[in-house]
C-alpha cells in the first residue's frame, strides 16, 4: 500500500486563517480540504500522478512558524524534488504555501 | 559618590548584557524573521502596547523628572518558551493562558544626577485579553471562506495551466512552474498575491475579476481584524521597590486598566482608557512619611495621525481625580482634579515617546513627563 503523510504545524499562536490543503490526480478534480490547527493527513491507496497543494495562513505572533512536511517510503512514491517545494518546508511569512509534485 | 557611579554603570552593564545575549540568542534562533511580525506589532497603539506587551520591552521613565528608571518587561511564557520550544505549537500555545497574560517587569530607580536609588520589581496579569491576535483568529470569519475560494480558484489554475504545458511539451515547463512558485514566496506577507507579480503567461488563466476579488477580500480581513483589535483589555498589576534603608513594601502601588476599543466612522483607531490606581508610601528617606492616594483617570486615546497599518502620533486627553488618603503636604490639598493630555509619537517602527501633560485645574499648575518605550524584540528584527 502507497502511503503519504502530510504534517503541517503551526507554532507561536493559532493558524489565522486556518490550513487547506488540496490533493489532485492527474487528469482528475478535487476539493480543498480546512483544518483549523496543525494536524497528520495519511493518503493512502495512491496510484498516479499527483499534485498536492498546502495554503493558509500562519499564526498572528511575533514568534510564529509553520513547519510543511511529507512523509513517505522513496521506494513506493518518487518525489519530483525539481517542481516541488523543499520537504520540510519552513515559513515564516504571514502567509503559508507549499506544492509537491509527486508518483506513486 | 564614586562607589555609587560604580554601582550604577555595573548593573547598567550587567541588565544590558543579559538582554544582548538573550537578543543574540534568538538571532541565532531565527535566522529570517520576516517583516510581518513587525508589522504585527507596529500595528498595535502605542498606549495598548505599553500596557501590556506580548514580548519584551525595554522603557525608560521619566527622564526630565526626579524619579527617573529603567525599566524591562516580559511575560511568563516568553521565558518558559524558552526553555520548552514545544510550548510554542499552537495545540499546547492555547492552553498557556496564564503565562501568556502574566507579565512581570524589573528594573532601576535612578535620581536627578543618575545616581542608584533601587530596583524596582512587579506583575500585571492580563484578566481579559481578547485582542490578543495570536489565539482570537479569523478561521471561522467571512476572510477565512474568501481564502478558501481564492485557494481553490488558484489551484485549478495552475493545474489547468501545469497540463496545458504538457500537452503542449512545452520546453520551459519547469522554469515556468518555478515562477509562479517564486511569485507567491516573494509575497510571503500576501494571502492574495498581487496579478502582476505572476508571469504574463499565468495571467491569461486567472478569472478578470481577480484584482476586484483581493480588493475585496483586504477590505473584509482588515474589517475583522480592527474588530479583534477593539476587543477589551483588563488587567491588574503590581510595583514595588527595593531601596536603601527601606523595608520590604515601604513603597509599593496597584492599578487596575481597562481599554477598550471604539469603532469611528473615518475608520480611525480610538480607544477607552479607564485606570485607577493606589499608592503607599512609608519610608523616613524620602520627605513624605507614611503617604497614600488614590487616583482615577478617564480618557479617550485618539490615532491622529495614522497610516493604514500604524499609528504616527496619539493623543490622550483624559481627566484624573486623585485622593490624598493620608500623608498630605503642605498646601496640598485631598482632593485634586486634573486634566491630562498623553501625546505618544512614534519616533522608529517599534519606539514611541510619550509626552505627558498635567494641569491642575483647581491651582492652575503644569507639570510634564517624558518617558521612552520601545519593543525589545522587535526592534532587533529591524
Amino acid at each position: 500500500m502507497k502511503k503519504l503523510t502530510l504534517k503541517v504545524t503551526i507554532e507561536g499562536g493559532s493558524s489565522q486563517l486556518g490550513i487547506y490543503y488540496k490533493l489532485v490526480k492527474s487528469g482528475h478534480t478535487s476539493d480543498p480540504v480546512q483544518k483549523k490547527q496543525s494536524f497528520e493527513e495519511v493518503f493512502t491507496d495512491l496510484n498516479g500522478d499527483y499534485t498536492l497543494y498546502i495554503g493558509g495562513g500562519n499564526a498572528d505572533s511575533d514568534k510564529r512558524r509553520a513547519i510543511i512536511s511529507l512523509i513517505f517510503d522513496d521506494k513506493e512514491i518518487a518525489l519530483d524534488k525539481d517542481l516541488s517545494y523543499a520537504n520540510p518546508s519552513t515559513q515564516k511569512g504571514k502567509h503559508i504555501y507549499a506544492e509537491y509534485y509527486f508518483k506513486a | 559618590m564614586k562607589t555609587n557611579k560604580s554601582l550604577i554603570i555595573g548593573v547598567i552593564v550587567i541588565f544590558f548584557n543579559i538582554l544582548s545575549v538573550n537578543a543574540q540568542t534568538n538571532i541565532k534562533l531565527k535566522p529570517d524573521d520576516d517583516s510581518f511580525i513587525k508589522s504585527v506589532n507596529a500595528s498595535k497603539t502605542g498606549n495598548w502596547n505599553d500596557v501590556f506587551t506580548n514580548f519584551m520591552q525595554l522603557a525608560a521613565k521619566n527622564l526630565a523628572g526626579d524619579n527617573k528608571s529603567f525599566e524591562y518587561k516580559t511575560t511568563i511564557f516568553a521565558i518558559k518558551s524558552k526553555v520548552d520550544s514545544t510550548l510554542l505549537i499552537d495545540k499546547n500555545y492555547v492552553k498557556e493562558n496564564f503565562s501568556r497574560n502574566f507579565q512581570i517587569n524589573m528594573g532601576l530607580k535612578l535620581d536627578n544626577d543618575y545616581k542608584f536609588k533601587g530596583f524596582s520589581y512587579g506583575f500585571d496579569w492580563a484578566l481579559i485579553n481578547k485582542r490578543d491576535l495570536s489565539i482570537n483568529t479569523l478561521v471561522d470569519g467571512e476572510t477565512a471562506k474568501l481564502y478558501e475560494k481564492y485557494f481553490e480558484m488558484l489551484t485549478t489554475c495552475r493545474e489547468r495551466y501545469n497540463n496545458d504545458l504538457i500537452k503542449n511539451e512545452d520546453p520551459d515547463k519547469g522554469k515556468k512552474i518555478k515562477q509562479i512558485q517564486e511569485a507567491i514566496n516573494n509575497n510571503g506577507d500576501e494571502y492574495i498575491i498581487p496579478i502582476d507579480q505572476f508571469p504574463k503567461d499565468f495571467i491569461k488563466y486567472l478569472p478578470p475579476d481577480y484584482q476586484d476579488n483581493r480588493k475585496y477580500f483586504r477590505e473584509v480581513y482588515e474589517q475583522e481584524l480592527d474588530a479583534i483589535k477593539r476587543k477589551p483589555l483588563l488587567k491588574i498589576g503590581f510595583n514595588s521597590n527595593f531601596q536603601k534603608n527601606t523595608k520590604f513594601l515601604d513603597e509599593f502601588d496597584t492599578n487596575l486598566v481597562y481599554l477598550q476599543g471604539l469603532k469611528s466612522k473615518k475608520g480611525s483607531k480610538l480607544e477607552i482608557d479607564f485606570r485607577n490606581q493606589f499608592k503607599a508610601k512609608d519610608s523616613i528617606t524620602t520627605s513624605v512619611i507614611k503617604r497614600k492616594e488614590f487616583s482615577s483617570q478617564l480618557g479617550l486615546n485618539i490615532s491622529i495621525w495614522e497610516t493604514k497599518e500604524k499609528s504616527i502620533v496619539e493623543l490622550k486627553p483624559n481627566f484624573e481625580y486623585k485622593r490624598i488618603v493620608s500623608g498630605i503636604m503642605t498646601d496640598e490639598k485631598n482632593d485634586q482634579f486634573l486634566a491630562n493630555a498623553d501625546l505618544r509619537i512614534r519616533v522608529l517602527k517599534n519606539l514611541w515617546v510619550p509626552l505627558i501633560l498635567k494641569y491642575d485645574i483647581k491651582n492652575n499648575n503644569l507639570f510634564g513627563f517624558l518617558n521612552v518605550s520601545f519593543n525589545f524584540d522587535a526592534m532587533k528584527k529591524e
